[in-house]
């Protein structure tokens, strides 16, 4: 695995220095040992808040479909390898589009994780936590957004856009504050516009009396859930003055072809907006890799869907001046194996996969680790989820040594042991 | 390379009657590769696959028992081969595959060799087919179009267009004038080869869904055949997908009279098989043979058209793709996905050199 030893004591001093500038600043400021935010750079600055996007595919991206192609080998199976963007990097042909923004990526090949189902593979890849350890550690999102999030936010800080109203992104021990806000099929959150027959001024006086009542209760009995609360309506209101971002028809029809007439297409479109409007840590959920049965035909589908519109959310982000302030991560719970089993399927596989990320923080262009012409061994930088979490933190400027205070005991946001991948690292 | 090959593969024995219920394997050939596609030419003596990787394999058959037999490998494509089709006339083999190109192969004089190459689809070929005739050789796939060639100097001769979604399968109508396309949404096509004209479209809606939480096409036409006179179609698929995921799939067919385009018949298997058919063909006009693949390994199924269920069905050891008959409609060849080949025999007397 990837050994915190190989970093420099030097960066050690200057996390710990942007460690105690963020304590500072935040004050009081809620449950975090670690503060709200650290002190961005000059250079942050200069590039614009850090944000994180998070594309899930879920069910398991096969990685020899997509970063990790292994024509021509026996269990390579039936698509080619196309060349990118970025010489000698190839990737599948599954993603013509996507090849042409490897200059904007980075790609890691050489992931090794130790959770073969779903339920246990997914809380490790959202946590960068084995479930068996317990702890209700929050998911990447809700984790990031509690560094990210800025007082003067009018949107919430974490959202998660899916086709399901399935609940993801747990606040965890970080309370649902930061838990991830489910934008079931990029429909807004409900009851944003008010009740009919229902005047301003009557709200006006309503939230009035229930700010006395929170007042009242906050001043005997201060808790992270009675902060919770008092915050979830202030975000409410907030988020009813700015409900127009979630109205998808405010683009122009062009544009909304651009990102495909299909629910993913409308997802990335809607992030894009998010993100536009600074809410610091969105993800996107993509389904249905699991792809035991007839895995070629699946992906030719579902990464078909996923490319353009990947590719024109990309260019966007670019364009817009996004991308310099947006770490960008494609990822799954695991990958699928090399071998094909009697129904054209690929399985479970953790021993050696691979991921995506671009954007803010990330070397454009790199490739890290290295499998073996099968696609069963790693030949070169091993790494696992933990080593993933510290990079993803650090490249949004989180320090992932900082530690969050759950009043019982201190919990460090990265795993202890590991670091992040300095050849990705921008 | 060399191939094991257990039994006699002695094929042609018109003296017996065909009787699908004496069904037993009499020859088995290990390739040692997954195969996907096979097909024999009309001697009988040798038998064409490819499977999970860019060859494919001329395979000659011994007619000695468990021989050693040497197979001839056919490169020329950058992607698996989807499509075989063997020409009538036994002398030319075409290949289409996932690299979108078309290979002619000449079989006249011993080894198979390239004789023209067309890159003819901006995507998957899926399917190749040869007319009744032996003039026309048909190609679709994932591009959504169905391309016509000219047999002789591979001219492109026309491009039919009209399909939404992948094509999955081709196949020319016995009557040589029409041709029928189906697609990842079990809509079939019929066009009529000389002006390319789209003639009318049929759907069997019971063998595609879509996911609506994943947004995805499951199903879709899986194999086509016509009886010997056109006068029945049969579309095979996959009637249900419990976990289509996991692979828990069930087989059906939908039967049409081609001439008024109704269906007369949908087709399930007794048991719910979570299998996948692969290829299908009319033995006379009754009786409709299906090879399938998948989770419950590899079958043979025998249903008469009339009948909503299989009168037989024969398990195969594993998961069966591919599937030719010999002419004489009393030896059955299936590919499967554990690299051998196997031929079923439907003759009730085993001839003294097989073996049991």
């Amino acid at each position: 695995m990837h050994n915190k030893k190989t970093c420099r004591p030097e960066e050690h001093r200057v996390a710990r220095r942007g460690f105690l500038q963020g304590a500072a600043l935040a004050g009081s400021g809620f449950l975090l040992g670690g503060g709200l935010a650290r002190l961005a750079t000059a250079n942050e600055l200069a590039a614009g808040r850090r944000k994180m996007l998070v594309i899930f595919l879920d069910g398991g991206l096969s990685q020899l479909e997509s970063w990790d192609p292994k024509p021509g080998t026996d269990e390579g199976g039936p698509f080619r390898a196309i060349p990118t963007s970025v010489p000698g990097i190839h990737i599948s042909e599954l993603l013509p589009h996507t090849a042409k923004q490897m200059h904007h990526l980075a790609l890691v090949r050489s992931i090794s994780t130790g959770e073969k189902d779903h339920t246990p593979a997914k809380y490790l890849m959202e946590t960068g936590r084995n479930m068996k350890t317990g702890g209700d550690f929050p998911y990447l999102g809700a984790a990031a957004a509690s560094k990210l999030v800025q007082p003067e936010d009018v949107l919430p800080p974490y959202v998660i856009i899916q086709t399901s109203n399935y609940h993801l992104g747990h606040g965890g021990f970080l309370g649902s504050r930061f838990s991830g806000v489910n934008l079931a099929r990029a429909k807004p959150p409900k009851y944003l516009t008010p009740p009919e027959g229902v005047s301003a001024e009557t709200l006006s006086q309503r939230a009035t009396l229930r700010s006395l009542f929170d007042q009242r209760l906050v001043g005997s009995r201060r808790t992270a859930d009675t902060e919770a609360y008092t915050a979830s309506f202030t975000m409410a209101d907030r988020m009813a003055q700015q409900r127009d971002v979630f109205d998808l028809s405010k683009e122009p029809q062009k544009e909304q072809d651009r990102y495909g007439n299909h629910d993913f297409g409308r997802h990335c479109l809607l992030a894009r907006r998010l993100l536009e409007r600074d809410v610091p840590c969105i993800q996107v959920r993509h389904r249905a890799y699991d792809s035991h049965f007839e895995n070629f035909n699946i992906h030719l589908e579902q990464l078909g869907e996923f490319d353009r519109t990947f590719a024109t959310l990309m260019d966007d982000l670019h364009e817009r001046g996004l991308l310099e302030s947006t770490l960008v991560i494609v990822m799954s719970e695991m990958g699928r194996t090399p071998k094909i089993n009697n129904q054209m399927g690929r399985d479970h596989w953790t021993k050696s996969w691979s991921i995506a990320l671009g954007g803010g923080g990330i070397q454009p262009g790199a490739v890290y680790g290295k499998t073996d012409n099968k696609g069963i061994e790693i030949l070169d930088g091993k790494v696992d989820q933990s080593d993933l979490f510290h990079t993803f933190y650090r490249a949004v400027g989180i320090d992932p040594n900082e530690s969050f205070d759950t009043n019982v005991k201190t919990v460090p946001l990265g795993e202890p042991g590991h670091g992040p991948i300095e050849e990705l690292l921008a | 390379m060399k191939a094991t090959q257990k039994g006699s593969t002695k094929m042609n024995s018109p003296e017996q009657l065909a009787d699908p219920k004496a069904a037993r394997v009499v020859s088995d050939l290990n390739v040692g590769k997954p195969l996907l596609r096979c097909c024999l030419d009309p001697s009988g003596k040798t038998l064409f696959t490819a499977g999970q990787d860019t060859r494919i394999w001329q395979v000659p058959l011994e007619e000695t028992k468990d021989a050693e037999t040497e197979m001839v490998a056919l490169t020329g494509h950058e992607s698996w081969v989807f499509g075989l089709a063997m020409h009538p006339n036994g002398e030319l083999l075409l290949s289409g595959g996932g690299d979108g190109n078309l290979i002619w192969w000449s079989l006249s004089d011993g080894p198979a060799t390239q004789l023209r190459k067309i890159h003819a689809h901006q995507a998957w070929i899926r399917d190749v087919a040869i007319s009744v005739d032996g003039k026309v050789v048909a190609t679709a796939g994932n591009d959504q179009l169905v391309k016509l060639w000219n047999v002789e100097d591979g001219r492109l001769l026309n491009t039919l267009k009209g399909h939404e979604f992948d094509i999955y399968r081709v196949a020319f109508h016995p009557d040589g004038e029409r041709l029928i396309s189906g697609d990842l949404t079990a809509h079939i096509k019929c066009w009529q080869i000389d002006s390319g004209k789209m003639l009318r479209e049929l759907h069997a809606p019971t063998l595609h869904r879509i996911d609506k939480n994943h947004n995805l096409h499951l199903g879709g036409t899986r194999a086509l055949a016509f009886d010997s006179n056109g006068k029945q179609l049969a579309v095979s698929g996959l009637r249900a997908a419990p976990n289509y995921l996991g692979g828990e799939v069930q087989p059906g067919n939908v039967i049409f009279d081609f001439e008024s385009g109704d269906i007369v018949k949908e087709q399930k298997t007794k048991e719910d098989l979570s299998t996948v058919p692969w290829e299908s063909f009319f033995d006379g006009d009754d009786t409709l043979v299906v090879s399938t693949g998948g989770k419950a390994d590899g079958h043979l199924f025998f249903w008469k058209t009339d009948a909503e269920q299989e009168f037989h069905s024969f398990a195969l050891p594993s998961a069966a793709r591919d599937l030719a008959m010999d002419r004489q409609r009393h030896h059955l060849v299936t590919a499967h996905y554990d690299g051998h080949l196997r031929i079923t025999s439907l003759q009730s007397e085993p001839p003294e050199s097989e073996v049991s």
